[in-house]
């Protein structure tokens, strides 16, 4: 289980991580899909190297008729172009106090891709899933160790999820085939949850007739309060509105400097959990809020687009916060309301420094 | 969004093919529904375009090019999108079933054929469920 930090410094591990792992820089948010370059990347362990040419995709365990897919038998089925928003649940972690040692990710761990691929269901309808199934098992090629624990990267989704119609096998991301670091030459894209879920450089896919129990499934990736806590695991990602910082940053604090007057704040929400209905706005850290403006979302799984015209007003410091609400009724928690052990679904209301003259 | 956001809804469009129908049918689907488009078969093509937009974005989408002027036209298309979208429930055109799905008529729909009676016109965009 993760050790923790009281400290605002930043271990040498948690920098190595963090070198490896970029994130989108908020001001990639004015992009409805974001270029390939800018989306974050999460790699548990190394980015495997995998010959597209003699790629082979296993679909067995608990189904009538075992298959193996070559690439190109994955890309004469049909295909679906469909935009989708991916967010680390690690996001926020950094946030914390205590603070995870682990990836630690501010509020960057967010892309939205146009992902093509094809779509999983008829997959597993034609290798004829046995009615013992229960779950299906995805494992990348990416290999290594965690808590002691040697494994290849591996989630598995309850069958109802697996089977949902944009659970999509994605070989292209914005119209390009699949660069390595974003899962090549296959992985899963699973809309609306959070990005564990959606398992890069597929190995196997395989019908199992026990909930899966492996690590990153039965341990990691849970909301625990304590090491005692059983907990629940992660699953959708959970509302959440970021701003484009408005204004100039400087270099080193990144605190913003914007003129006096009216500033567009724009940004963008999502939820894994229905539609994002309302996004506000507080220019005075939280104290009050307004309505921003919706506009039309990229997708049914991406990103919607907010604005809200702030008049900066007097010169001064402000503390500028958005914050989303879904169909569901979910919304944004201040500050300490999102703490979990492992520092995962962290969606506490974006706060950004602005100082006004 | 079906089993996060309570039942699968549906939003049935007339007149979807162009203009406010089209304005509305998009609204819908950025609210969550999943969304069945209809204008008569002179307007076949910009309808395909209207519900290809709509998939392509990711939302569930069916177009149906008939005429609304005729009850038996009406149960035709409430058929059809219910057996498409998989909601035959939440389409039956029995009033009391109308809460749970949404109809609309747009500018361009000659009469209101919600219940497949006819009935007063209704003004544009105006919910019936």
């Amino acid at each position: 289980m993760p050790e923790f930090a009281t400290s605002q410094e930043f271990t040498r591990e948690e920098v190595g991580l963090a070198l490896r792992n970029p994130g989108m820089p908020l001001e990639g948010l004015r992009y409805p899909i974001t270029p390939i370059g800018m989306h974050y990347l999460l790699a548990h362990f190394d980015i495997p190297f995998i010959d597209p040419a003699t790629y082979e995709l296993p679909v067995t365990g608990r189904v009538g008729k075992p298959l193996g897919l070559t690439l190109d038998d994955l890309k004469a089925r049909p295909a679906v172009r469909m935009p989708a928003m991916m967010e680390c649940a690690g996001i926020g972690r950094a946030h914390l106090s205590p603070r995870p040692i682990s990836m630690p990710w501010h509020n960057e761990a967010i892309g939205c891709s146009e992902w093509t691929g094809t779509p999983l269901r008829p997959i597993l309808e034609e290798a004829g899933l046995l009615e013992d199934a229960v779950e299906i098992l995805f494992t990348g090629h990416d290999r290594g160790i965690d808590q002691d624990v040697e494994q290849n990267y591996e989630r598995s989704l309850p069958l109802e999820e697996a089977l949902r119609e944009e659970v999509i096998l994605a070989y292209e991301m914005n119209g390009q085939p699949l660069p390595p670091q974003h899962g090549a030459p296959l992985r899963l894209v699973v809309p609306e949850w959070y990005g564990m879920a959606s398992v890069k450089w597929l190995k196997e896919i395989k019908a199992i007739s026990e909930p899966f129990e492996g690590l990153q499934q039965a341990l990691l990736y849970h909301y625990r309060q304590s090491e005692e806590d059983p907990g629940t695991p992660v699953t959708r990602k959970n509302p959440h509105a970021l701003m484009v910082p408005p204004g100039i940053p400087d270099y080193l604090s990144r605190t913003r400097h914007v003129s006096p007057g009216r500033t567009l704040v724009e940004g963008r929400a999502w939820s894994g959990y229905g539609p994002v209905e309302r996004v506000e706005f507080s220019p005075d850290g939280g104290r009050t809020w307004d309505d921003a403006t919706l506009g039309e979302p990229v997708g049914r799984y991406a990103w919607r687009p907010w604005s809200y015209e702030w008049d900066a007003g007097e010169p001064g410091e402000y503390e500028l916060c958005a914050r989303a609400t879904d169909a569901s009724g979910r919304t944004q928690p201040a500050d300490d309301g999102a703490w979990n052990q492992g520092g995962y679904g962290v969606n506490v209301v974006q706060r950004v420094t602005v100082v006004v003259g | 969004m079906a089993e996060s956001n309570g039942a699968a809804r549906v939003a049935l469009v007339t007149g979807a093919a162009m203009g406010i129908g089209k304005g509305i049918a998009l609204r819908q689907a950025y609210d969550g529904l999943d969304v069945a488009v209809n204008d008569i078969e002179a307007n076949g093509d910009e309808l395909d375009g209207v519900a290809g937009e709509i998939r392509a974005k990711g939302w569930r989408s069916v177009a149906v090019a008939a005429g609304v002027s005729e009850p038996d036209e009406v149960q035709s298309i409430v058929r059809r999108v219910a057996e498409e979208l998989g909601t035959a429930s939440l389409l039956r055109p029995e009033r009391s079933e109308l809460p749970r799905g949404r109809a609309f008529l747009s500018d361009r729909s000659p009469s209101a054929w919600v219940d497949g009676r006819r009935r007063p016109a209704l003004s544009a965009g105006e919910r019936t469920g």
